[in-house]
């Protein structure tokens, strides 16, 4: 494909040798010809690298030391990744940019050392030398992670031609959420260094078991069958007996992965704040040998995971949270040029062959006769052959495709989930829909937590981790399900993911800013309601005895671990109140 | 890494090194080739013209600062103008020798432009408002790292991939291509009636002739890496030139019955 610069100087050529020989001016024609002879050689020496020299080259890429094809990440651990392009045969091309394609899971770290990006490199080829490109990056939220391969742009020294090619090196990795392990807040003895059989407890605390503990002083809100009288006699002063704990307490986590969790960049979905913290409540709740289970609500159904303890429970669990973290293909959505764009950017780096004209070519039509528009419908044609292609479409699909903007839009989605994409704006038609689908979502949760709670024991601990600060009045269904799990003599924690800005409590006069614009206007009046929102739900779930966090507040995990306490010793408040 | 060619850049590894070390780099060598290219050309067009001198020290100040291209090649046209208004000033430098050194300035000055463009901004096309412009212009002009045009899309080539090597080739590529064209010019064969046929001098013929030869050349050229790209496309490519080819047949008829499908739909929805 020629620059601009090469069609100016064919132009200037061409009028060159014209002017001469009108003229009569064999100088200026001489000239002319001679820059036009130059500029046949290269495009030849050019076509010859891209067409024949181009197809021998091989990439081999390392990540973490390994070449396998998949493998395990961490979000937020840093992957060292390397990439070796091999040329299999002798080749000679003198100008080229590999860039080693970037997943949008993927943040790559600066590398100061360097002056262009990190994951990019320029290279002259010469025989069987091989180039290799170093970086490290880190992945932003749970779900996988797709190497494509590196994509390589051809260009010649007077950046007259450019050619792109993709070089496929394809390693996908499962990434799982990073836990915090966080600190339980009683105190812990250990009495025996021996590993006690499953089920049992090597930690002294205290519980609703038969063995004495230790004797207190009475709090109120103390069982009353708990008092020592005798002791209490003795010293004239009411002595609460403590027993031993006996039975871990379960705790089942509620993860809510329905539709709106879904949207945003990678790292910064609800759903990634929400995954997050449910690992971290797992790992610190099986760090004191507690059972946990796992319910993962979506908008259609709930997938359980029977509760259990140990490290082999705890990777399975997250594996689980992993795997639901995965970006699915959106629902059809509307269409706007943005998304086009992006999708047609992202076939441009991946598929760059499958654009050429020459193979992906466009039937010629008068209309549309204005260039913008012209140049988008033949983007529009190419792009709808790729997806034929690509999916396996009906012969008749690509015309469909250039017609009908819900269906490209649902292509366009599809194709950069795939690609690893998160959604692109627009996912929804706000004219007709919400972010979330509220109704499916509390009919959901609310029959998954009914149902957890009819196998039961008692003094379970139930975390919902749910996107609720938009919808601040919970339904009837879902409020029953919660005092049906209070009357039960159960613990509900409910978290919620929020941006640490909007916690309730968080607006403050000397904060808001004087932002005068209308996008900061705008902000600033949703960031409002967010947080009159949360602070209404954080009232309404208090009425029923559930204490409500959110998971930008650190002390989310404590809050769990806490209430997990509560459900252990049978009190039902911290404050002592029975 | 074995690749001896992808040295470090010293100009980043060394923080503390002033960036006037990078002075002495390869677009600095191109950049001094093309202003004596032009400054060669200039002299030929015309000697004894002073205006034109000027206007060529003002386009020489113009590519060192601002480094667009295009206003070289406006000054270039405009002393092709000046040559042209200017008859006889050339006279006694037409022969094939003298209009040989003429192309290879010409050339020079190209070629050597060109590549000292590629070097310090981005080959790929991108389109930028006046403001981005105008900063991207000043960072060229004080030679800041290339990670500094990263935010404006473009990525100019990195000065460790340029070497000695590339240098020679560009001169030897610009002495064969402007002597390749005063041979041809001198073996094309001329029918001594076809001057007074056509009524044109017979130089003009020889150029006429000329361009017709590297036309077909061209054709035949593009025909031969058209078949050897062809025979190499991948099956997914095979197949989307198959599919896009019978689209090209029968667009027409399945675009009237798609878009009155979505006509129909769209009513019934309605």
């Amino acid at each position: 494909m020629t620059t601009n610069r090469a069609q100016w100087l064919i132009l200037l050529g061409v009028v060159g040798s014209v002017g001469g020989v009108l003229l009569n001016k064999g100088l200026l024609a001489h000239a002319s010809q001679a820059v036009l002879v130059w500029l046949f050689v290269e495009w030849m020496l050019f076509r010859w690298r891209v067409e024949l020299q181009l197809r021998h080259l091989r990439c081999v890429r390392t990540v973490n030391g390994s070449t396998s094809g998949s493998g395990t990440l961490w979000t937020g651990r840093r992957v060292k990744v390397s990439v070796e392009i091999i040329p299999e045969r002798p080749v000679r091309i003198p100008f080229l940019r590999f860039r080693d394609w970037q997943p949008e899971n993927l943040q790559i770290d600066p590398d100061l050392e360097r002056e262009s990006l990190p994951n990019e490199i320029d290279a002259c080829l010469s025989g069987k030398e091989s180039v290799e490109l170093e970086y490290s990056c880190r992945p932003k939220g749970a779900g996988d992670v797709q190497f494509r391969g590196v994509t390589v742009t051809v260009f010649d020294l007077q950046g007259l031609f450019i050619a792109k090619r993709f070089l496929p090196a394809r390693q996908t990795f499962r990434v799982l959420p990073t836990s915090v392990a966080v600190d339980a807040t009683h105190p812990m003895v250990k009495r025996v260094n021996a590993l006690p059989p499953p089920g049992i407890h090597r930690l002294q605390r205290a519980g609703m078991g038969s063995e004495l503990l230790e004797l207190r002083e009475y709090v109120p809100g103390d069982p009353p069958k708990a008092i020592a009288w005798k002791v209490s006699a003795r010293r004239d002063q009411l002595m609460t007996r403590e027993y031993e704990s006996e039975v871990p307490v379960r705790t089942t986590l509620f993860v809510d992965c329905s539709f709106g969790t879904r949207h945003g960049d990678f790292g910064n979905r609800p759903l990634d704040q929400i995954v997050r913290l449910a690992a971290s409540i797992a790992r610190s709740a099986m760090t004191v040998r507690d059972p946990v289970g796992l319910a993962v609500c979506d908008d259609a159904a709930v997938h359980y995971m029977a509760s259990g303890a140990g490290d082999r429970h705890f990777f399975q669990m997250l594996d689980r949270l992993s795997k639901r973290s995965v970006s699915e293909a959106a629902p059809p959505v509307r269409f706007t040029q943005e998304l086009m764009d992006e999708a047609w950017s992202v076939c441009g780096e991946l598929y760059p062959e499958l654009l050429v004209p020459r193979v992906n070519q466009v039937p010629f039509t008068w209309f549309p006769i204005r260039r913008g528009k012209r140049l988008e419908r033949f983007r529009r044609t190419r792009m709808a052959a790729v997806f034929t292609e690509l999916y396996a479409l009906a012969p008749d699909d690509p015309q469909n495709l250039i017609f009908d903007d819900v269906r490209m839009a649902s292509w366009c989605q599809r194709f950069l989930v795939d690609a690893g994409y998160g959604w692109t704006w627009p996912v929804v038609d706000r004219r007709r829909n919400e972010l979330h689908d509220w109704h499916s979502k509390f009919e959901v949760l609310a029959s998954a937590l009914t149902r957890v709670v009819s196998r039961s024991h008692d003094h379970e601990l139930f975390v919902l981790l749910v996107d609720l600060v938009d919808h601040p009045d919970p339904p009837g269904r879902l409020t029953d399900a919660i005092r049906l799990a209070r009357a039960r003599h159960h613990r509900v924690v409910v978290i919620c993911p929020c941006p640490d800005d909007c916690r309730p409590g968080s607006i403050d006069q000397a904060t808001v800013s004087d932002n005068r614009k209308v996008s900061g206007l705008l902000s600033q009046a949703e960031r409002v309601r967010r947080v009159y929102s949360a602070e209404r739900l954080q009232r309404a779930l208090r009425r029923l005895g559930v204490p409500v966090a959110f998971a930008s507040d650190g002390r989310a995990v404590q809050l769990v671990l806490a209430e997990a306490e509560l459900a252990r010793s049978g009190r039902t408040s911290r404050a002592g109140r029975r | 890494m074995s690749n001896a060619r992808l040295r470090p850049l010293t100009r980043a590894a060394q923080p503390g090194v002033e960036s006037t070390l990078d002075s002495i780099g390869g677009a600095t060598a191109y950049m001094i080739i093309a202003g004596l290219s032009g400054l060669f050309v200039a002299a030929w067009f015309s000697p004894n013209d002073t205006v034109s001198k000027s206007l060529m020290i003002v386009f020489f100040g113009l590519m060192v600062g601002f480094r667009f291209w295009a206003v070289a090649l406006i000054f270039l046209m405009v002393q092709v103008g000046l040559f042209l208004v200017e008859p006889g000033s050339l006279g006694a430098f037409s022969d094939s020798q003298g209009s040989s050194l003429l192309a290879l300035g010409v050339l020079g000055l190209v070629i050597s432009s060109c590549r000292y463009l590629t070097l310090t901004s981005s080959p790929l096309p991108y389109r930028l408002s006046n403001r981005e412009s105008t900063r991207v212009a000043l960072f060229h002009v004080r030679r800041r790292p290339r990670r500094s045009f990263i935010p404006y899309g473009i990525l100019p080539r990195a000065e460790s991939t340029a070497n000695t090597a590339e240098l020679l080739t560009m001169l030897a590529r610009m002495v064969i291509s402007t002597v390749a064209v005063s041979i041809l010019l001198v073996l094309v064969p001329l029918d001594p009636m076809t001057p007074e046929v056509v009524r044109l001098h017979p130089s003009a013929v020889r150029t006429i002739t000329l361009g017709i030869v590297l036309l077909l050349l061209w054709v035949l050229a593009n025909g031969l890496m058209n078949v050897l790209a062809w025979r190499r496309l991948s099956s997914v490519e095979a197949r989307l030139f198959l599919r896009s080819e019978l689209s090209k047949w029968v667009h027409r008829e399945v675009s009237s019955v798609a878009r009155r499908r979505i006509r129909f739909r769209t009513s019934r929805r309605n």
